[in-house]
């Protein structure tokens, strides 16, 4: 037990800072607010007053969103990485994300009274959609399943996809819209989404964790796999849900955010290995800080005007994980397997 | 067993021809191998301080195999713990390069006090993996310089420096953005704002004098026989009096108040402005083709126009456009149309119309403030706009101008960080203390579909107009987004008779 503490406490570390990450950006904002509004918003709630107004019913679902939407994506990152044994994996790039925007903006012009919980369902289809006609367009190329090959068929479909979400868009003037979409964030957000992501957001993260001992035997290989007993099959098709519970969930409420699904496993790697047995709780903790902090800054850099959270993602993403694997990559096992 | 082996003893020639044969095909590549230069390799290999006895040490090159077999480097770990790495032949060592490490140790005993206690003795970092008890171990060993140094131990103490230098480098790039972005001016009104960018560059070097058709320098236009020569901001043409075949690209609307309907005007997505559909029935539409910012060349030349009448755009469409008919370039941002419409009064023999025009609307401007004045005084106002998910609220541009610049209303204190607006955040609306408030709804289903979501927001629900019931929606919004002439004149009725209410429309 104290081996496999030892283990995760990567995990427990970016748990905490994930945690400390939220405190302060319920600090965040061109509101001010103390530490006496904080804990009377918690014990003696008063909607009246502006400054727990904000906390609770701005900030606190805002928070939670965000910290559930970039666990979710990194999560379901890491799983894909996983699962297909390629490096390259992740939801922008094996077209989920735009599959679950194409879906959801062709429903939004079909019925434009959508709620919260029908756009989620059809941010699934948009992303099981995506992910099969990934698959297979990888089936159907003669060299196989190979990871370069699944790669570009993710590619390329993610780039049919988008064309014809930009031509929807274009052809029902929908610029203003999509602006916001294809960046991605979580600014109006109430307590309604977050309660609408919160079981699926467990559900999925609770199946990742169970097949997480899996992924990292099929992540040797599937031929290793099934030599060990492993019932492959199940393993995919199990990761596969969880992957589509996770991604349509996240791009339902907060839009494609770029950057998390695909860096953050890697990021993790370099910290703990190649297990996802521990690759898999570090991405959500380590997805939901980066996401959090994003989002804080996101509200404060820009002035009285927000910025989308994806670029923000990004642009703390990226530096980290080139100095972590420029500076560990002499060291230990990092993108190679 | 009996049965089979008598079978063999048969075979056994053929099998030794087969080999033979093999084997002689095989030699060629085998004579390769010795090209290879090889290091003799050894090194202990303990766990928990035990000589891991039996455990196979294979090193797996990093930067792929260096002969076609794909020959491993490997080595098994004899009773003392020591072990001879052999490639080729037996204990000749392994080629220099970088390797990740496998150790495979089928007997080692129990995984739990293996997998922590290996860390701790440092001979090699692992990841290791065992699945339900099969006795299976895959070590990812730091890739190690294949030297006489024995397995190396890469310093934990490097992860903690490494995170807090990653960190440290957030920490920069993030500052680094925040002082770009707090240097630059907030981004307004994206077209708008490359209009104003434009026009800033365009005034600087010419701030002494504004050239014509912009800002408030009105055109030059003289007779020249039957023909005006008229002296616009990017050159000189010559202007047929009396067009009939007007092309407007921009200025739709001045031309339609001084009584001019234009034979071709320009559009978005097909679509004529929704206010000036009714008076541009018959119009050839040109569309502005999405992205580049051009009109549709093609359809121009269709129309066979005599006069192009466009606003500030790039030299180059300018000169496109002037391979079709004469072009006059004016410019408009909204807060000078007094002076286009007498330039286009005077380019088409309206003068006297223009005049009219303009005085009656400033006549109508007077009443509507002297009245406005008596009734909200310094009660503020706000013009909002639903842009994608998000409000926009607009300072001083677009149909702030209006509210603001023309009728003098007072703007909300938000205005004044930001003076050309901004997208509000949930959160700065309950900094918002506007009264009064003017939202504008786009027509399309995206939008419909985001106003209504926002409108339920908890936030929303405090401005004080939203309280007191004072905002006033705008279905029909493009004169509020496109102010020309007559769009102001649409926004004034509107405005007045949203705030002061629907019987006390101003008299003319």
């Amino acid at each position: 037990m104290e081996r496999r503490l030892e283990r995760h406490r990567w995990s427990i570390v970016f748990a905490i800072l994930a945690c400390a990450t939220a405190c302060w950006a319920l600090f965040v904002g061109p509101t001010p607010v103390t530490l006496d509004d904080l804990t009377s918003t918690l014990f003696e709630y008063d909607a009246t007053r502006d400054t727990q107004f904000v906390i609770w019913e701005l900030r606190l679902p805002r928070v939670l969103l965000t910290a559930m939407v970039g666990g979710a994506l990194a999560c379901s990152g890491a799983l894909m990485q996983g699962v297909t044994k390629n490096a390259l994996a992740g939801p922008s790039i094996m077209g989920l994300s735009t599959g679950g925007t194409l879906c959801l903006l062709a429903g939004l012009l079909l019925h434009p009274d959508l709620n919260y919980s029908q756009s989620i369902v059809l941010s699934f289809g948009g992303a099981l959609l995506g992910y099969l006609t990934v698959c297979a367009v990888t089936t159907l190329s003669r060299a196989g399943a190979t990871p370069a090959g699944f790669a570009l068929a993710g590619a390329v479909v993610s780039a049919l996809f988008g064309a014809i979400t930009h031509g929807l868009t274009i052809y029902f003037s929908l610029h203003d819209e999509m602006l916001y979409w294809t960046v991605g964030g979580v600014s109006h957000v109430t307590w309604v989404q977050v309660v609408v992501l919160a079981p699926i957001f467990f559900i999925g993260i609770a199946v990742s964790f169970a097949i997480a001992p899996a992924v990292t035997l099929l992540s040797l290989g599937s031929d290793v796999a099934v030599s060990l007993g492993q019932k492959t099959q199940r393993t995919r098709f199990l990761a596969t849900t969880a992957v589509l519970f996770l991604t349509g969930g996240a791009i339902a409420v907060a839009g494609p955010v770029g950057f998390i699904g695909l860096m953050v496993p890697h990021s993790a790697r370099l910290f703990v290995g190649a297990d996802y047995r521990y690759i898999v709780p570090l991405s959500v903790s380590l997805g939901a800080c980066l996401a959090i902090a994003a989002d804080a800054l996101a509200r404060t850099i820009g002035g009285a005007q927000e910025l989308p959270m994806g670029l923000l993602t990004t642009m703390i993403g990226a530096p980290f994980f080139v100095y972590l694997a420029s500076n560990r990559s002499s060291q230990s096992l990092t993108l190679r397997r | 067993m009996a049965s089979w082996i008598p079978t063999l003893s048969q075979r056994l020639p053929q099998l030794v021809a087969s080999l033979i044969a093999v084997s002689v095909i095989v030699s060629p590549g085998c004579s390769k191998k010795q090209e290879i230069p090889v290091q003799p390799t050894t090194g202990r290999l303990t766990i928990n301080g035990e000589p891991a006895v039996g455990a196979i040490i294979g090193l797996y090159p990093v930067s792929g195999d260096f002969d076609q077999r794909g020959t491993r480097p490997a080595g098994q770990v004899k009773q003392d713990g020591a072990f001879t790495i052999s490639s080729f032949g037996v204990g000749d060592g392994a080629p220099t390069g970088e390797y990740n490490v496998s150790i495979f140790w089928p007997q080692f005993p129990g995984r739990r006090s293996y997998d922590g206690k290996v860390r701790k003795s440092r001979h090699i970092r692992f990841d290791s993996q065992c699945w339900r008890g099969q006795q299976y171990s895959r070590a990812h060993c730091a890739r190690q310089r294949q030297t006489d140094t024995p397995l190396g131990s890469p310093d934990s103490q490097m992860e903690h420096a490494t995170l807090f230098k990653a960190l440290c480098l957030c920490l920069l790039s993030v500052i680094g953005v925040t002082a770009l972005i707090r240097s630059s001016d907030p981004v307004g009104d994206a077209s708008n704002h490359q209009a104003t960018e434009r026009s800033k560059r365009n005034q600087t070097p010419l701030s002494e004098s504004p050239p014509p058709g912009f800002g408030s320098t009105p055109l030059e236009i003289s007779p020249q026989g039957s023909q005006y020569l008229v002296r616009h901001q990017l050159g000189t043409v010559i202007v047929p009096m009396q067009p009939t075949r007007i092309c407007a690209l921009a200025f739709t609307d001045e031309l339609l108040a001084i009584g001019v309907t234009p034979f071709a005007a320009s559009c978005t997505n097909g679509e004529f402005p929704d206010y000036l559909r009714d008076r541009l029935e018959g119009a050839v539409a040109i569309n502005q083709l999405m992205g580049v910012g051009q009109p549709d060349f093609e359809t121009i030349v269709v129309s066979q126009p005599d006069l192009i009448i466009t606003s500030a755009g790039d030299p180059q469409t300018y000169h496109q456009l002037s391979k079709i008919a004469p072009v006059v370039v004016l410019s408009g941002d909204g807060d000078n149309n007094r002076q286009r419409v007498l330039d286009l009064g005077k380019l088409l023999d309206k003068e006297r119309s223009a005049r009219d025009c303009v005085s009656h609307y400033d006549q109508r401007i007077r009443n509507a403030k002297r009245l406005l004045h008596e009734t909200i005084g310094d009660r503020k106002v706000a013009f909002f706009r639903i842009f994608g998910k998000q409000f926009y609220i607009h300072g001083h541009t677009r149909g702030g101008l209006m509210l603001y610049d023309e009728l003098g209303l007072a703007t909300p204190a938000l205005i004044d960080q930001s003076p050309r607006g901004f997208m509000l955040s949930p959160e700065s609306l309950l900094q918002l203390d506007a009264e009064f408030i003017f939202l504008a709804v786009e027509a399309n289903r995206g939008a419909q579909r985001s106003w209504k979501s926002l409108l339920s927001h908890p936030a929303w629900q405090r401005v004080p107009a939203v309280r007191d019931g004072r905002v006033f929606l705008l279905p029909e919004q493009h004169h509020w987004l496109r102010p020309g002439f007559l769009a102001k004149s649409m926004m004034l009725d509107e405005i007045v008779r949203s705030i002061l209410g629907p019987n006390r429309i101003q008299g003319d």
